[in-house]
């Protein structure tokens, strides 16, 4: 089972995803924006980070981004509701373009969803990491 | 001599006057007594034609009637008027001029006639125009943007609820588990429903752009007659024509291409009231001087792949033109459609950076014309 970070400004649902990976097994670390995920992420290890893209004080990118810059190899699922504005680069797309972001997740989903595509993920690490 | 060259002058600038303004002279009715040549290049009407009739003749039914009540009540009170009309040539186009109507008083202070002089406008009023629409649509994409953005969120967190639910009512005693899950797959149901609602509102906003970086080579003959196969049951009375002049292949998402071509000929089809000529024709297309988009208003040239879907059905009104790509707007009746139509085509079309042109005449018909970059 994994350790995971679960980042999105809407608390309903860092709890809803919550309630649900820990339900499978995982346990589960939150975070409401960039800057105080970031923190958190360097306080522990994480097998894998979920954030939202478009979040107050710092965005999801920035806070990949950081991550990727610390040189921890940890593997990334971005998820996002869409762009607030048409000319943003805060997009799934923009997020791709990041080698830690593994997968990226159309809102909405299901916890279900989300649940597998973990699954496949930490296989993944744990494989390349023998 | 000094009065000689003011004559001379006066003679000169009167023939400026005369060779670059619009120059008409009406009654105190309306009825024009005299119109230069310019007012008759412009209208298209020649002076016999315009001399005797009401000014009206060249009046385009853009404006209100308060307008020119609001006008008629400045003139006969012996002032001014100066503002933009827009008028309506003999060929029916449309052109606005800039105009200063005069009183001209009798000897006795009397009204006896007015003289208007007028500039032609219509370009500037076009840029105006474009300028107004681009942030408008601007603004429309971001609120749009926003509220789809949110409705994510929401719709996820009730999802996600209800398939927590429908874990828990699993449990449950057979009976009224499954009448639960009987409720909550109509909730998911109708929650995916909302999903999809917002998914072509994004796609209006040009969000979602193809994750893909390389898209498949399609044929766009083949993509034309895919769709149109797909839509044969519900044009029954429709005959379709199509004109493909060569085979044209571009990179491009051959679904949404599909979901364009599907949305243009549903409304073509509505137009004509299900019995008409549909025609969908694809050539090969250089754009040299810059057109103008229909949706974005932007400006264009080059080289392009161009499906026209043309009907012969009612045409759409010169008044609602400038709003049929916003989302939600319709012309369809409640629940007949969701107004997002043409604004999905638009936000598909930028997004393979094309254009949309639209040409409609009352009465006659219209052709979308859908432009897609050929790259070399």
């Amino acid at each position: 089972m994994a350790n995971i970070l679960v980042v999105d400004d809407e608390k309903w649902i860092v709890e809803l995803l919550e309630t649900a990976l820990v339900e499978n097994g995982h346990s589960v670390m939150t975070a409401n924006d960039g800057i105080e995920a970031f923190e958190i992420f360097l306080r522990s290890n994480f097998d894998i980070i979920v954030t939202d893209i478009s979040m107050p004080k710092e965005n999801g990118i920035a806070f990949v981004e950081k991550v990727f810059d610390s040189g921890a190899n940890v593997p990334v699922i971005v998820i996002s509701g869409g762009m607030i504005t048409p000319s943003s680069e805060l997009t799934l797309e923009h997020a791709q373009e990041i080698p830690i972001v593994h997968w990226t997740l159309k809102k909405p989903f299901s916890p279900f969803e989300l649940s597998k595509i973990i699954d496949t993920v930490n296989r993944y690490k744990h494989g390349i990491n023998g | 001599m000094k009065i000689f060259l003011k004559l001379n002058q006066i003679e000169q600038y009167i023939s400026l006057l005369e060779e670059n303004a619009i120059i008409s002279k009406t009654d105190t009715e309306g009825v024009i007594k005299f119109a230069n040549q310019r007012f008759c290049d412009i209208s298209g009407y020649s002076e016999a034609e315009l001399v005797g009739k009401n000014h009206r003749v060249v009046n385009s039914g853009i404006h209100p009637k308060s307008f020119f009540t609001q006008m008629w009540s400045t003139i006969s009170s012996g002032k001014i008027w100066v503002g933009e009309i827009c008028n309506r040539a003999k060929n029916n186009n449309l052109y606005w001029v800039s105009s200063t109507i005069v009183p001209i008083f009798d000897e006795q202070g009397k009204i006896e006639q007015y003289i208007s002089i007028r500039h032609e406008i219509t370009e500037k009023k076009l840029l105006d125009e474009q300028l107004f629409r681009l942030r408008r649509l601007e603004s429309v994409g971001r609120m749009t943007s926003g509220i789809a953005h949110d409705f994510n969120n929401i719709l996820t967190i009730m999802l996600g609820h209800i398939e927590v639910a429908n874990f828990l009512a699993e449990e449950l005693p057979a009976k009224e588990g499954q009448e639960i899950l009987d409720n909550l797959q109509e909730a998911t149901k109708a929650g995916w429903r909302s999903a999809e609602l917002i998914k072509k509102m994004l796609m209006y906003c040009r969000q979602e752009s193809n994750l893909n970086a390389k898209l498949p080579l399609v044929n766009l003959e083949n993509a034309i007659f895919e769709a149109l196969k797909m839509i044969k049951s519900i044009m029954a009375g429709v005959v379709i024509k199509t004109e493909i002049e060569k085979p044209i292949f571009i990179h491009t998402d051959e679904t949404e291409l599909t979901q364009m071509l599907l949305n243009l000929c549903v409304n073509a089809c509505d137009a004509m009231n299900h019995k008409g000529v549909l025609t969908v024709a694809l050539d090969f297309h250089e754009s040299k001087s810059s057109c103008y988009c229909s949706a974005c208003a932007e400006p264009f040239a080059g080289q392009f792949a161009r499906i026209t879907i043309q009907d012969d059905g009612e045409g759409i009104d010169e008044k609602i033109m400038s709003r049929i790509f916003d989302p939600f707007f319709t012309t369809k009746d409640v629940h007949k459609g969701t107004g997002l139509g043409l604004s999905v085509v638009s936000g598909l079309v930028h997004k393979f950076s094309g254009h949309i042109t639209v040409e409609s005449k009352k009465g006659v018909g219209t052709r979308f014309s859908i432009l897609l970059p050929i790259m070399q």
